[in-house]
């Protein structure tokens, strides 16, 4: 089971994970990140290159 | 693949951008010549930009794998030429200055700075609006936050100049060294003598180890975000009023409903962005993309300009459309790279727009639209100058 923990001091919205993994990650109207309570088999390749898209890597997987 | 462009040529002229929509819609990826007279892959094609400025077997620490790429030898420029973990564990140390709520609360500033350069300009009828406005406005928010005494600026524009719009290799990398002797002096008075500004609290500042920047690290930090903190945004504030001249109906809509000057700064970035082209990376080992193999070792760069007028991409890519707002353009970027300043900038070109155009009815250009002269850059997209007539 993929657990996907957002650093949420760090994280401000910039949106880049969604651009890779719109699946699982998106931006509500506030730009705050929402993520998909959970992750839909065969996206962990996307996931981890969301997580590599993070500016700030406010991002962490667990459990791949 | 045997074309090879010169781009700091094609800069000069107006028509760059629909010369790169063309090449992108043949080629995603082409052989380009650098300042330096070096060779390089760069990609032009939208989809393949996504792609690549994601995919962590392109580095932008050519320091470690490519010298010869480097912007100015053996000086890494902090965040631009890193890759993570240590470009992330920098950027940490400065996006809180650049997030959302840190950028909301300097908008008071940016107006009153506005303002006041807005009012010099007077009666006057004519002026150089970079010279007056599109320049200092952004260089004084950028001084302000990290700290930059409003005597030692004089400099300040030559050197971004040589370093954005390189006549020459040498005129580049002379004025990267007066800039950065500059800021290991800046950095070594805030030592002795802090102050509330955000390099003063980069010199404070302490990894999780304990340790601290070194004053080398510390300079090369002052000296991009003095440029990258500015420079940009000069450029993007005139290439936006020029454009919305050359279109009087995108700019009627936009005077009858000031709502949409959101729409207008992400058109005028789509449109004509002036960072246009990144820093370099290089291939870590063989890349396939584009239909091309990127050797190890080879230099990788990306023409955001081109990617924004890819006709894959975009309807009518060449025609100026607030209509568009939905659009997502690659203007800051894209991935780990993406802009750190771009709350700043859009903040700064939306208060920019908004105050200039309720201030003066009437704007114009003031000098024949085949006059207007673009800077000889392949790095940043911008005017030499923009001369307008103005009337309240």
């Amino acid at each position: 089971m993929v657990e996907i923990r957002v650093d949420r001091d760090v994280c401000d919205g910039l949106g880049q994970c969604a651009l890779v993994a719109p699946e699982v990650f998106a931006l509500d109207d506030d730009e705050r990140l929402v993520v998909a309570p959970e992750v839909p088999d065969g996206l962990a390749g996307k996931v981890a290159a969301a997580v590599r898209a993070c500016p700030v890597r406010a991002l962490v997987v667990e459990g791949a | 693949m045997t074309e090879v462009v010169d781009l700091a040529e094609l800069a000069s002229t107006a028509g760059l951008e629909q010369e790169l929509g063309r090449l992108a819609k043949r080629h995603g990826i082409i052989r380009t010549r650098q300042l330096n007279g070096q060779e390089t892959w760069t990609v032009l094609g939208a989809a393949l930009t996504r792609e690549l400025l994601s995919d962590p077997r392109l580095s932008n620490d050519v320091h470690t794998h490519a010298p010869h790429g480097a912007l100015v030898p053996g000086m890494a420029v902090m965040l631009l030429e890193q890759d993570d973990p240590d470009h992330a564990r920098h950027r940490r140390l400065v996006s809180a200055a650049f997030a959302s709520r840190a950028v909301r609360q300097l908008e008071p500033r940016i107006a009153e700075i506005t303002d006041q350069l807005l009012d010099k300009l007077g009666d006057r009828g004519t002026a150089d609006f970079i010279e007056e406005f599109t320049y200092p406005m952004p260089l004084e928010v950028i001084c302000e936050l990290l700290g930059v005494p409003a005597e030692d600026r004089d400099p300040f524009r030559q050197w971004a100049m040589d370093i954005s719009a390189a006549p020459s290799l040498e005129a580049m990398q002379s004025a990267a060294a007066e800039l950065f002797g500059y800021c290991i002096g800046l950095i070594g008075a805030k030592r002795e003598r802090p102050t509330e500004d955000l390099l003063s609290e980069l010199i404070a500042a302490r990894f999780e180890d304990g340790s601290a920047l070194s004053d080398e690290e510390l300079s090369s930090f002052a000296a991009v975000l003095l440029i990258a903190g500015h420079d940009t945004v000069t450029n993007l504030l005139a290439n936006a009023l020029h454009d919305l001249l050359a279109h009087p109906e995108q700019l009627a809509a936009l005077r009858a409903d000031p709502s949409l000057v959101g729409a207008a700064v992400e058109e005028a970035l789509r449109f004509r962005g002036s960072a246009m082209t990144t820093v370099n990376r290089v291939a870590l080992e063989d890349v396939e993309a584009g239909g091309v193999v990127i050797r190890k070792g080879e230099l990788v760069r990306f023409l955001l300009n081109a990617a924004n007028r890819d006709p894959e991409v975009r309807e009518d890519p060449h025609a100026f459309d607030l209509g568009r707002a939905t659009a997502q353009h690659l203007s800051f970027g894209v991935g780990p790279h993406f802009c750190l300043g771009q709350r700043l900038a859009r903040q700064e070109a939306t208060i920019a727009l908004t105050e200039i155009l309720r201030r003066f009815g009437t704007l114009e250009l003031a000098v024949p639209a085949e006059e207007v002269r673009w800077l000889p850059s392949d790095a940043i997209r911008g005017l030499v100058e923009l001369p307008l007539r103005y009337e309240r």
